[in-house]
């Protein structure tokens, strides 16, 4: 693979942010709209629905394997559904950059050389951990020690779940079908 | 004009994925001299425009595979650049000019006037030079002036595919590679740009099926077949032109009829059609003059403006669109096939010399043979009515016969009403004797006038003095007034208050009053920066449950009454801070003033705007396939994750080629890109940060106050 980002690689990340981004401005509202029916189980939301929210990143990072490329698809999303409509207003580039950071930081790892299950899945467990550090202190600073406890195995689970092995059966889906031959990933 | 010389020699190429060659000209070598032209015909799928990508620098490096043998251009050696460059590179680049291949779009940015702009401004022509060489051009591509500021998704097929040669043209190329650059063209335009291309001074490669325009004494030609040379030539084809055609009187009742009839957002006037059972009926019609549209209207997939459309009831109607992509999807043809029309359905295959790709995925088929697996998909169903657009584009002469005969026959079609909207001279052979009737009509002259579209609001549709009220409303609500005022802030001061307003409401204590107190300022701030403030209510009306989830969450957390209603607000006045700031979004001036004033690198803004600025048509294409699939009784879901990762993936190739063509990899620190528009700070850059200044003094001073007053 030639090191330097060609117009290939950055219209790539760049369709899959913004399409991440438009799939998230449409969860935002679900979300929104199903939130009064979770808001006594509201671990059980995150559970639920939170892990779609960091796909971006593994996804972005498993198709093209290089430096920043989780990073930038789960920010570039972030910001696209923040413009479309958002709750979190510009806080979701916030979100998205510590998601993006904790995915990137997986694909890192192994040097951008592995793309399997296992880098799937620790990308999207630590895209997790990447919400728990920045929604816990700034949406949940007043919360008991066991209902932050509950939130933050809801956001890490469910991240590494839907998210990282979510990106990785959308990826394999993508194979099948050619679409990864025409961009050479 | 300094021009280059080409030398290709036991050329192969073996696309990222596939096993086989989809070129192989082992055995053949071909040297063009500076200035010369290389002319390239063959059969679709044969190909071409491989060929063509090779020798524009772009394979190996922009599209994935594996490109051997020997290939010069300009003294550089391309073979090694595909092994090395992740794209054109840099000598070639600033001296190329590219027009892909439509109908698919082949743009970069939907503004004409932008997307022209690219390659100057990637090569530093300064912003006061770039209208009148975007309008001298024009002329030249047969690009009509008006159509400069108008956005590319408006245009018919020959409007895009002359708006490809003027961009391709406009920075004055010394290679200039042409794939189908006539495509669509009607006769007049197509001889105005042939000339052009004609007589240009750089050095040509064009890819053509109809050779008779662009045929010269000194040309080259390479005929290709299977990703072979069968032929080179030094002399042109035989020019073939429009014959007389009878225009025979068709039978039988209308099935569909169309009593001037407009089309929802189209800028087309008001059609009258008829078609009857048994008869073919030809619209032929200038470019641009709306021959689309009115197939669509015949088919129902555009929803009338005005006029009526009146059919027959439980007509089966086929539509082959002129994007087959459309039609075809991601899915194997057979997938659209009911069980019932398989056996037609190979026979037309056969036919038309796709048997053996009914089941083949869309995906790696050139754009010639997914035309024909559309074609059979339309066919096969023997459809109460059939409307093809331009079905002999991306055809070869033999198989455009082929086709004509298909449709000519009266068994095949027997009772079916066939509408075929054509520029294609070649289709002529629809009227051999012996055929079915065929009517053909000129669009718009005989199928009505055409008149300019009114221009409607809110108070159009309302009486006079109730009218008057609205107007005022909607003036005094919408952004006109402010920019009138005082014009739009600059795109980065919005975004730098954005993020000040932000870390305001998080450095305040999260009770309703302090975070209400940012909301308001900000609201002021945003009025005058241009924000629609309807259209935002709106947006917060939406978001309203998940406050509520928020505020309960928080209850149930076991957080305080006050605490809870304090993440509330402060979620509110986030979305007062920055979210309303940043309204109206103009992804263009944002990325001017990001390249001018923070020197961000051009590739990847251009990049990243590009692939946004076809969120829009995207999202249009996946209505009208929806339209054109529901036609047929299996359409896959588009809802679905996949197929939309897919049919957005699917469109990146292109999109970097057009981004790569136009130059924008070339502007580095050193030598910046110029910019059409210069981005500026103004008076309402200084209101604005005026304004914060001055929302901020009284948040601190309520902030004191409160100090003071609570013991």
């Amino acid at each position: 693979m030639k090191s330097s980002w060609g117009l290939m690689d950055l219209v790539t990340v760049a369709t899959i942010g913004i399409a991440s981004g438009v799939l998230f401005a449409g969860w935002n509202l679900v979300w929104g709209a199903a939130s009064p029916l979770f808001a006594a189980v509201l671990p059980l939301q995150y559970l639920l629905f939170a892990g779609t929210w960091v796909i971006a990143g593994p996804l972005a990072g498993l198709i093209i394997r290089r430096p920043g490329a989780a990073l930038a698809g789960e920010m570039i999303a972030a910001s696209v559904s923040f413009l479309l409509a958002s709750q979190w207003s510009v806080d979701a580039i916030f979100s998205g950059a510590a998601q993006g950071v904790g995915a990137e930081l997986a694909f890192a790892a192994v040097r951008y050389r592995v793309a399997g299950w296992r880098v799937a899945l620790a990308a999207g467990a630590l895209s997790g951990v990447g919400m728990v550090l920045h929604d816990l202190p700034l949406y949940f600073p007043d919360v008991s020690t066991s209902f932050a406890a509950a939130l933050v195995a809801a956001m890490v689970t469910s991240s590494a779940i839907i998210g990282g092995l979510g990106a990785l059966l959308l990826r394999a889906a993508l194979r099948r079908s050619g679409a990864l031959d025409l961009i050479g990933a | 004009m300094p021009s280059l010389s080409i030398e290709i020699a036991d050329l192969t190429w073996r696309p990222a994925g596939s096993d086989r060659l989809t070129l192989d000209l082992r055995g053949t070598s071909v040297t063009l001299p500076a200035g010369g032209l290389l002319l390239i015909s063959g059969a679709s799928g044969a190909g071409k425009s491989t060929l063509l990508r090779a020798i524009a620098g772009l394979l190996g490096t922009v599209l994935p595979g594996e490109l051997r043998g020997r290939l010069v251009v300009g003294g550089i050696d391309l073979i090694v650049a595909a092994n090395t460059e992740s794209g054109i590179p840099r000598e070639l680049s600033a001296r190329l000019g590219y027009v892909a291949a439509g109908p698919a779009p082949t743009y970069a940015l939907p503004l004409l006037l932008d997307d022209a702009a690219l390659p100057l401004e990637s090569r530093q022509i300064s912003s006061d030079e770039m209208r009148s060489r975007i309008e001298r051009t024009a002329r030249d591509a047969a690009v009509d002036v008006a159509l400069i500021d108008r956005n590319l998704n408006t245009f018919s097929g020959g409007e895009r595919a002359a708006a490809a040669a003027l961009v391709a043209l406009v920075a004055a190329p010394d290679l200039l590679i042409a794939d189908e650059p006539l495509g669509g063209l009607d006769v007049r335009s197509a001889e105005r740009l042939a000339t052009t291309l004609r007589e240009s001074g750089a050095t040509r490669v064009i890819a053509a099926h109809d050779l008779s325009l662009l045929g010269s004494a000194t040309a080259q030609h390479l005929r290709l077949d299977g990703g072979k040379v069968v032929a080179k030539l030094v002399t042109p084809e035989p020019p073939s032109e429009w014959g007389l055609m009878p225009s025979a009187a068709g039978g039988g009742a209308p099935i569909v009829q169309l009593v001037r009839a407009t089309a929802t957002g189209r800028d087309v006037g008001p059609s009258s059609l008829a078609v009857m059972r048994g008869t073919t009926t030809l619209i032929t019609g200038a470019t641009g003059s709306g021959k689309s549209t009115l197939l669509h209207l015949v088919a129902g997939t555009l929803s009338l403006d005005t006029g009526e459309r009146i059919a027959a009831p439980d007509l089966q109607i086929r539509f082959a669109p002129q994007d087959s992509g459309l039609l075809l999807g991601a899915r194997p043809a057979r997938t659209l096939l009911e069980p019932s029309e398989a056996g037609r359905a190979e026979h037309l295959a056969h036919r038309l010399g796709v048997a053996e790709l009914l089941d083949a995925s869309p995906g790696r088929l050139s754009d010639g043979e997914r035309r024909r697996l559309s074609l059979v998909v339309a066919l096969a169903a023997a459809p109460d009515v059939l409307i093809l657009d331009e079905p002999g584009g991306g055809l070869d002469d033999e198989r455009v016969a082929a086709l004509c005969d298909l449709l000519s026959e009266h068994e095949l079609l027997d009772g079916s009403a066939v509408v075929i909207a054509t520029h294609d001279p070649r289709m002529r052979a629809l009227s051999r004797s012996g055929a079915r009737a065929l009517r053909r009509i000129r669009h718009p002259e005989e199928t009505g006038t055409s008149v300019e579209l009114a221009e409607g609001g809110l108070a159009t549709l309302l009486p006079a003095p109730a009218a008057r009220v609205a107007e005022s409303a909607e003036r005094l609500l919408s952004p006109d007034l402010g920019r009138r005022l005082i014009g739009t802030a600059n795109p980065l001061t919005r975004l730098g208050l954005a993020l000040f307003w932000f870390a305001l409401s998080i450095a305040s204590p999260a009770t309703p009053v302090a975070q209400a107190a940012i909301a308001l300022p900000v609201l002021a701030v945003a009025w005058v920066s241009g924000v629609q403030i309807l259209a935002t209510l709106q947006l917060a009306l939406a978001l309203t449950p998940a406050l509520a989830g928020i505020v309960i969450a928080n209850l149930v957390g076991g957080a305080s009454v006050e605490e809870a209603v304090g993440a509330g607000t402060r979620l509110l006045a986030f979305a007062a801070g920055s979210l309303v700031l940043l309204r109206p979004f103009e992804p263009l001036r944002m990325a001017d003033a990001f390249v001018e004033k923070l020197h961000a690198p051009f590739a990847p803004t251009m990049a990243l705007l590009a692939t946004a600025a076809r969120i829009p048509t995207l999202r249009d294409e996946a209505r009208e396939r929806r339209a054109i699939r529901r036609l047929t009784r299996r359409g896959a879901d588009p809802l679905l994750l996949v197929d939309m990762f897919d049919s957005v993936l699917r469109a990146v190739p292109q999109l970097a080629i057009a981004l790569e063509v136009r130059g924008v990899r070339l502007p580095t620190r050193i030598a910046p890109p110029t910019r059409r528009r210069p981005s500026r700070f103004g008076r309402a850059d200084l209101l604005i940060v005026g304004l914060s200044v001055g929302g901020l003094l009284v948040s601190v001073a309520r902030a004191v106050a409160e100090s003071i007053l609570t013991p």
